[in-house]
């Protein structure tokens, strides 16, 4: 028998981006359900025959009916066999969180909330296949919750599909600085014996290419990026076993929006133009860009820097500009060519250039620009 | 500032003129005493001039002598308009009789000559003295203007900053404006920061913020910390939620173990209650059943028993009976011992009585009455020798031829020898054979009668003492004295027998005792062992077949017969076996109860407890749902990543904050040091007006100010000269120019041109 899986994971429903302004906060915020329909949309014309989500459909625990509805009529549209949803450690199963009081025992009798650490048979669905699922309990924990298999002494026999998932850091591919979140690595997973693992929780994919054959450990990474430390595209693993074993993924493009953190130096108008032309991309819409702009440029090209600003905002989707760090390249030669030796800005910028610095010099200069008479 | 026009409608010689201004620079053109120098001091005066001065002040009498227009006119009246700083002025003034002020700004008028003041001294900035001395100087002062600006201290000052600020604000950069920019973006950056600490002023954070000229910096810690809070509180409602979600599941697993049990035990609940009936029932059976073979064995025991004991109690009784007569003789026995010892002790007392009778019969004479007669009698005689011893005679035979006797008293003669001393009581009678017959009697007694008393008791007595047979009065006291201790003996001999006979009668007691002589019978004491031996033995009996009795009316009344119980016990026997068979048709008691009761109870109390475990939940749940429902909507990690983000946009800020401050301590650094140095600026343009208006003769000046403005020049030779040492006409020079650079400073902040009046 064979399988396609759509793997996915960290869609983080519910996320509000608090520090962003109003219409984009909201629209960043819809996305993730956006991006769930076209997951089950791309999902069905691959005609996948079951749908895991690696934990973090939600991004907490206390999401409202509403939002809970919305992904359950999403979920609905999946034309598989069953849908696999683990509790991962933003929206994890206490036995007590509400949330997944929705999912347990779904109305889309397709869905199997993979909330209890205890094999699960697909034959329901008409799949041969067992899960292993590692569900989240808690939001933080020094330990996984892989012990439950390492600790059976054989897996199931009969199913073709022994399938591992699990929700957690996995070393090498994300520091897991204070081993809070459900550590887990390569060696100890491949010991499991599972034909096949699929992971949720660090952002970016596992592997990192495109295609990969004969993997057996995968992590979905999110299908969505949501902040300025996701500067990826957002994605998911189609997943493919042939009666014979084979394991074929495909990694596809999910998301809409970039997040694009970066800094540039400036030195003329020249590079404030290829900073223009390099972020006119077609993805520029969608791309929410912090740039930092640093670096010392004529006072002409300095009077001009709004426009080239002004350009970037109108491009994308969201542009937050920090060019504390830039200013006029002031020199002593240009100071004594632009003011009256002994007059005030004369002596004041002066002395700021040889005792204290530049950055001092260009806020002076700024304020005496402002106070000058024309 | 920028003079529009000066209308002049009556002052000094001029009336009703009108001097419109051009920009740049404009000459008065006239002859002499056209009133050029009066438009100037017209206009001086507009400005600076109050309209009610007095004409009895010296610059009051010196005004209206020049200017009160003549010979005809009460009134000076000017009007002067200008710009400055974009705005119109209009002033007009009138002195003397009908004195008045008016000032228009912009839409604004003014008639309050203080307020007027106020915006003309913001306007022209500096006072009168200064435009006196500086803008408005006349060619006729031009020599005294070195000195008057040598002499004041306040034109020195604002000279000094006037020269200091004609450099500085070269480049059009006003100082104030820039300092105050300065000012304006520290406070906007630093407003209620503690620098030196790093801290909000007075440690005021989120709970107590400043809410008034509050900086970028202090904005963005305040922003900052609310973050931070947010998350510290969302850290801690994730610590309640936790505990409470803790809580619940302990009582949820309690919950459901308990369950588990209550549904395991429940299936088998009511075939336990049975068994637990039946059980009972078959336990009470077996216990009846026990007892009935114990009745059935007890019944004809008893019955026999009481039989026995009947017939030994009767012959107990029997023995009893016997015993009883035999005690009888022998308490008879007893008594009659106990007489004989009282015969034996009576006859002993009677035998000593007779001794005592027969003493008395030989004392029977010494009664008492007898006793009183000899003591009386001899007193009698006692008392007459008395009578006689007290009339003692006492005489001597001298010689005698004879025998001579003598009867001395009561006594009988007696003879005496001669040569003997004699004495007689009362009476002696001498007598010798010779017939002397002598009487001497004392003459105080009755001898005679005391004789014959005497003699007649002494008879008396003796024949007493005879019937006695005692010669003494002490003899008759010691006989009388002997019978009465006999009659007392006696008298307690009669008593002891009266005591001993305890009233009874002798000659009874001696009948009973001979009447006794044949009765027979053991001890009393070894009979009274034997009784209370008998009697425990016949109570026992008794006991035992009261028991016996009362047990066979129970077993009676309770089984009937022994028949009967037989009956009973096979009827029991029967429905044992049939509880027996239906109790082994039920589920066995599972092994943790020891009874069916325990069984039960456990069921019962589990009930119970998981009763409560659920209230428990309840309260639990609704504490957890209260905790749920204050989760805010974003999450922990989305706040610590605006956290971050805030946290380096303060730090910027406050990069920026120091800067500034580092840009305003320059910049104050800068104006001390100009301020200590303030002439320096004006020591070029001086040399080189010096050096044009003295046609090269001098070519450097140099201005110094201690206390006083110190001016020297230095001639085209070299040599150095003091302002004292100036010509006449190098001093004209030498004035005007350090005058012209003067005006110069000025004149940027006025924009109006100084007036030179030639």
């Amino acid at each position: 028998m064979s399988f396609k899986i759509f793997h996915s994971a960290d869609i983080h429903i519910g996320m509000k981006f608090g520090g962003y302004p109003q219409n984009v906060r909201e629209d960043l915020a819809d996305e993730r359900f956006k991006v769930l329909e076209r997951m089950v949309k791309m999902a069905n014309e691959k005609e996948c025959q079951v749908f895991v989500i690696a934990g973090d459909l939600f991004d907490k625990k206390n999401i409202k009916r509403g939002e809970i509805e919305r992904v359950k009529r999403v979920l609905k549209h999946f034309r598989g066999d069953c849908l696999l949803i683990l509790p991962g450690n933003h929206d994890y199963d206490d036995g007590m969180v509400p949330l997944w009081d929705e999912f347990r025992g779904s109305s889309i009798n397709k869905i199997l909330l993979l909330n209890e650490t205890r094999p699960y048979f697909l034959n329901e669905f008409g799949l041969d296949a067992a899960v292993f699922p590692a569900p989240c309990g808690e939001k933080h924990s020094a330990t996984n919750n892989l012990g439950w298999i390492k600790e059976l002494r054989r897996k199931p026999e009969g199913p073709k599909l022994n399938l591992g998932i699990a929700h957690g850091s996995l070393e090498g591919l994300s520091p897991d600085l204070t081993n809070d979140y459900f550590s887990m690595t390569f060696s100890e997973l491949e010991e499991t014996g599972m034909d096949l693992w699929l992971l949720g929780h660090t952002h970016i994919p596992y592997p990192e290419t495109r295609n990969a054959t004969n993997q057996k450990i995968f992590n979905a990474g999110t299908p969505e990026p949501d902040g300025m430390d996701c500067r990826h595209e957002g994605g998911a693993w189609i997943i493919s076993l042939d009666d014979s074993g084979v394991i074929e993924a495909e990694r596809v493009n999910t998301g809409k929006f970039l997040f694009r953190d970066e800094e540039r130096k400036v030195r003329g108008e020249d590079c404030f133009k290829k900073i223009i032309e390099e972020y006119n991309t077609t993805k520029a819409r969608e791309t929410i860009l912090r740039l930092k702009v640093k670096g010392r440029i004529d006072r002409e090209t300095f009077e001009k820097k709004e426009n080239y600003y002004k350009a970037l905002d109108r491009k994308h989707k969201y542009f937050i500009l920090e060019d504390s760090e830039l200013g006029i390249g002031i020199t002593e030669e240009m100071i004594e060519e632009e003011f009256s030796s002994g007059s005030l800005p004369y002596l004041l910028i002066k002395r700021l250039i040889r005792e204290e610095g530049l950055e001092e010099a260009q806020l002076a200069y700024e304020m005496i620009k402002e106070v000058r008479e024309k | 500032m920028k003079l529009l026009a000066f209308d002049c409608e009556r002052f000094a010689g001029l009336s009703n003129k009108r001097i419109s201004f051009k920009d740049g620079l404009n000459i008065i053109l006239g002859p002499n005493e056209a009133g050029k120098t009066t438009i100037v001091e017209g206009i001086f005066a507009t400005l600076f001039y109050s309209h009610k001065l007095r004409k009895n002040t010296r610059k009051g009498k010196d005004f209206f002598d020049s200017y009160i227009p003549h010979p005809r006119g009460d009134t000076i009246k000017t009007r002067l308009t200008f710009v400055s700083n974009g705005k119109k002025y209009d002033i007009e003034k009138a002195w003397g009789a009908r004195s008045a002020v008016r000032l228009q700004e912009g839409g604004n008028l003014y008639y309050n000559e203080n307020q007027i003041n106020m915006i003309l001294r913001e306007v022209l900035e500096y006072g009168e003295s200064t435009y006196e001395k500086i803008v408005f100087a006349k060619q006729k002062d031009i020599k005294e203007v070195l000195e008057k600006i040598r002499e004041d201290e306040e034109t020195i000052q604002t000279l000094g900053e006037l020269m200091r600020r004609a450099i500085m604000e070269l480049d059009g950069v006003s100082v104030e404006k820039l300092k105050s920019k300065i000012q304006d973006e520290f406070k906007n950056s630093s407003g209620k920061w503690d620098i030196y600490n790093n801290r909000p002023e007075k440690g005021r954070g989120i709970n107590d913020p400043w809410k008034r000229e509050v900086g970028t910096v202090l904005n963005k810690y305040y922003e900052k910390e609310t973050i931070l809070k947010e998350m510290q509180d969302l850290q801690r409602l994730e610590e309640e939620y936790q505990n409470s979600v803790e809580k619940l599941k302990r009582v949820k697993t309690q919950k459901n173990e308990i369950d588990k049990k209550i549904e395991k035990y429940s299936k088998i609940e009511g075939e336990i209650a049975e068994r637990g009936v039946l059980g009972s029932r078959e336990e009470l059976l077996g216990e009846k059943i026990k007892n009935l073979e114990k009745i059935s064995r007890e019944f004809p025991f008893v019955e026999r028993e009481l039989e026995k004991e009947q017939k030994i109690l009767n012959e107990l009784n029997e023995q009893k009976g016997k015993l009883k007569e035999e005690m009888a003789k022998a308490q008879l026995l007893e008594r009659i011992e106990d007489e004989k010892k009282t015969l034996k002790r009576v006859n002993e007392k009677e035998k000593d009585m007779e001794g005592i009778r027969k003493e008395i019969k030989e004392y029977e004479f010494f009664t008492e009455k007898v006793l009183k007669k000899a003591a009386s009698l001899n007193n009698t005689i006692q008392k007459n020798r008395a009578s006689l011893s007290g009339a003692t005679l006492e005489g001597t035979l001298l010689e005698s031829p004879g025998k001579v006797y003598v009867t001395k008293g009561f006594n009988g003669k007696e003879e005496l020898s001669a040569g003997s001393i004699f004495s007689a009581e009362g009476y002696f009678k001498l007598e010798t054979p010779e017939g002397l017959n002598l009487e001497v009697r004392a003459g105080k007694i009755k001898f005679e009668e005391l004789k014959k008393e005497y003699e007649e008791a002494k008879k008396e007595l003796e024949e007493i003492f005879g019937k006695l047979r005692v010669k003494t009065i002490e003899e008759v006291e010691t006989g009388s004295k002997m019978l009465s201790q006999l009659i007392t003996k006696r008298e307690s001999l009669e008593n002891d027998i009266e005591l001993i006979l305890d009233g009874k009668d002798l000659s009874r007691i001696k009948k009973r005792i001979e009447e006794a002589i044949d009765l027979k019978a053991r001890p009393l004491s070894e009979l009274d062992g034997e009784k209370e031996n008998l009697d425990n033995t016949v109570n026992n009996c008794r006991v035992k077949r009261d028991t016996l009795e009362t047990r066979l009316k129970q077993l009676k009344e309770e089984y009937d017969s022994p028949k009967k119980v037989i009956e009973d016990l096979a009827d029991i026997q029967v429905k044992q076996k049939e509880v027996h068979k239906k109790l082994s048709s039920l589920p066995e008691l599972p092994e943790e109860f020891d009874s069916p009761e325990e069984f039960k109870e456990s069921l019962s109390t589990w009930r119970e407890k998981r009763k409560r475990l659920e209230e428990e939940e309840n309260i639990i749940a609704q504490e957890y749902y209260q905790i749920e429902a204050r989760f805010p909507e974003t999450s922990y990690e989305e706040l610590s990543k605006q956290y971050r983000l805030i946290e380096q946009e303060f730090e910027k800020e406050k990069e920026r904050m120091h800067r500034i401050k580092t840009i305003l301590e320059t910049f104050d650094e800068i104006l001390e040091e100009k301020d200590r140095d303030s002439f320096k600026p004006l020591q070029g343009s001086f040399s080189k007006y010096l050096n044009k208006l003295t046609l090269g003769n001098y070519d450097a000046g140099w201005v110094d100010v201690d206390e006083k403005l110190d001016i020297k020049v230095r001639r085209s030779d070299g040599i150095s000269i003091p302002v004292n040492l100036f010509s006449s006409g190098t001093y004209d020079c030498v004035s005007l120019a350090f005058r012209l650079p003067c005006r110069n400073g000025t004149s940027r902040r006025m924009k109006m041109g100084s007036c030179l009046i030639p």
